[in-house]
């Protein structure tokens, strides 16, 4: 990494991505100053610091007296397992698909590429909806949709760059000196893509994130009594004029997590184009 | 096996390529042979079909719009055109090599020369010791402090350097036959000349036969022992680079070696063939070159022309010709 690059490090979304996701997904068991799960009646309610609130629950309290920097933190759990279980799954997933297609082309292509055009054109909610009302909601759900709505767009991408690699002459080169299609594929194409792979796979945690806390809050996502953020914004919802803090804080963490996330993203990509890196 | 047997013997090749406004023939009716330790030069212009004939023989040739539409490629005696494509993968690298033109696409960038030189030796079925073994084959392309070369990527050499590692993933596999396919092209011409020293010297110690596809006459000249002249598909004469040279037999090479400038004979303006290539779509019945040729008579823009000697009857020497008799 050049002194360059680094200097143009997008350091406030990372501070940011520490604080609100990656630190309290690991450590939200010791950092959290309660039991997200256990409600004290006496506390119900409770505004943060600074509306009349007291330092013991410094985001305030929901209905059953549960502290909601605590749900919050440990919410943060559910965002990044959620996130990357469901991303590596769909990039494998997609890429895999994505090299075939775009190696082999012919009929393979044509039946992955409409594949992709299906999971497009199908609505991801209605789809959620249709397989909670068959199994009821669970964490596997959630991965499976996550994993249909992104896996096109690997496909899709991966088969783009695989059909311009594959008429470079560094592959002509190796199928003229007795390379296999499967060789080819693995190292001469695979590696060249790999830098759109990773941007590709930061840029869609912000979807994932945005997905997961909708499937949540419509409460198809991830089961109570789990805090999930959807699933805490969706509690505060009828609460909303009086008790305003339930719905704002989980809210919040949702739009610094993409927010931050995105702009990370952003910077990749600037940093992995080899004719953006040279300007 | 004396050195007379040839190695490599394509017959009437016929090369298709299925686009969206009908097939052409790229090739049509190509035959010629390469003996052991021989290096054949193919000449002609662009869009003459050598390279096509050199993806055929590979059976590399772009998919899915190519195809070969008959004809033979014996190797050694097995015909390349009926092998499966999985059969043919191993074929490739380890019977037949190949260098392509432009060194500077040729290498993956994503890693290094060694690793490069070493997944040749490993398509090869070679194991143990591979680094020590690709530094060799380095060593024996010229390449330079090879030791410390083989940890350095593509993008850190220069062409020339680039155009030796091809070289040296060529040879790995100890190929019997390697086709170049203008291979000088990308090069400058002081390291043109070194380049194909290099491949004299390694045709010396390995005895393995070239196929050298180019339009530099002076190439051929310098490195070929035999050569053909291909025009829109064909290969219109055939001949030892002395004969040819001395005394050409079809009007398209006469006019080919006209077109060489010379140091030594001072002209205003350099000699051109008029007219362009035929569009192999529009090709007819008589000798493809009629059009730009200043023999042509009615026979030759009709009647496909027959294959006769050359001018002074040297062994292996022919041409397609109607006129050769007439030529003076």
């Amino acid at each position: 990494m050049s002194r360059r690059a680094l200097r143009r490090l997008p350091l406030v979304p990372i501070l940011l991505l520490f604080l609100v996701l990656i630190i309290p997904a690991f450590l939200a068991t010791w950092i959290a100053p309660h039991d997200p799960y256990i409600s004290n009646l006496r506390a119900r309610l409770q505004p943060p610091v600074g509306f009349g609130g007291s330092w013991d629950y410094p985001l305030g309290t929901d209905r059953l007296g549960r502290c909601m920097l605590s749900r919050i933190l440990h919410g943060a759990k559910y965002a990044l397992g959620i996130s990357m279980v469901g991303i590596a799954i769909g990039a494998i997933l997609g890429t895999a698909l994505g090299l075939i297609s775009g190696y082999l082309r012919g009929w393979v292509d044509v039946i992955i590429m409409r594949l992709v055009d299906i999971t497009f054109a199908l609505p991801s909610i209605l789809l959620a909806l249709a397989l909670a009302a068959i199994s009821g909601p669970s964490l596997g759900l959630v991965v499976l949709v996550v994993v249909f709505v992104i896996w096109g767009f690997f496909a899709r991408q991966v088969r783009a760059e695989t059909l311009s690699l594959r008429e470079r002459d560094f592959v002509a080169r190796a199928r003229v000196a007795g390379a296999s299609g499967g060789r080819i594929v693995l190292r001469y194409i695979l590696p060249n893509i790999m830098n759109t792979i990773i941007v590709l796979a930061t840029l869609q945690i912000g979807v994932v994130i945005i997905l997961e806390a909708t499937l949540s809050f419509l409460g198809i996502g991830i089961p109570r009594p789990a805090p999930a953020w959807g699933l805490l914004v969706a509690d505060g919802r009828q609460l909303i004029v009086s008790n305003w803090w339930i719905s704002l804080f989980p809210g919040l963490a949702i739009l610094l997590t993409v927010l931050s996330v995105n702009l990370i993203g952003d910077w990749l990509r600037d940093w992995l184009d080899p004719k953006l890196r040279q300007a | 096996m004396t050195k007379n047997d040839p190695i490599l013997c394509v017959k009437n090749l016929r090369t298709e390529l299925a686009l969206s406004s009908g097939a052409i023939e790229v090739v049509r009716g190509v035959s010629f042979s390469v003996n052991k330790g021989e290096t054949l030069g193919i000449v002609g212009e662009s869009g003459s079909g050598k390279s096509m004939t050199a993806l055929s023989i590979m059976r590399v040739l772009p998919r899915p719009i190519g195809r070969i539409a008959g004809g033979s490629i014996r190797l050694d005696g097995r015909d390349l055109v009926q092998l499966t494509e999985s059969e043919m993968t191993r074929i490739r690298g380890r019977e037949i090599g190949m260098i392509l033109q432009d060194p500077h696409t040729s290498l993956n960038p994503v890693y290094t020369i060694g690793n490069q030189v070493i997944e040749a030796l490993q398509i090869n079925q070679q194991r143990g010791g591979l680094l020590e073994k690709a530094i060799s084959l380095l060593k024996k392309v010229n390449v330079a402090d090879a030791a410390r070369r083989v940890h350095a990527f593509p993008h850190q050499m220069s062409g020339g350097m680039k155009q030796r590692v091809v070289g040296a993933i060529s040879i790995a596999g100890a190929p019997k036959v390697i086709i170049a396919d203008e291979p000088t092209t990308a090069l400058d011409v002081t390291i043109q000349l070194q380049y194909l020293e290099l491949l004299e010297q390694i045709q010396q110690e390995t005895g393995t036969a070239i196929v050298f596809i180019t339009h530099d006459l002076g190439i051929v000249a310098r490195l070929c022992h035999r050569l053909v002249v291909m025009y829109a598909g064909r290969i219109v004469e055939e001949g030892t680079v002395d004969d040819v040279f001395n005394a050409p037999s079809h009007p398209y090479t006469v006019a080919l070696l006209n077109s060489v400038p010379h140091v030594d004979r001072k002209v205003d303006r350099l000699y051109a063939i008029k007219g362009n290539p035929p569009a192999l779509h529009e090709i007819g019945t008589g000798c493809s070159f009629a059009p730009r040729c200043p023999l042509a008579d009615t026979r030759c823009k009709t009647v496909s022309p027959p294959t006769v000697p050359g001018k002074n009857h040297g062994q292996g020497h022919f041409a397609a010709c109607w006129k050769t008799g007439e030529m003076a």
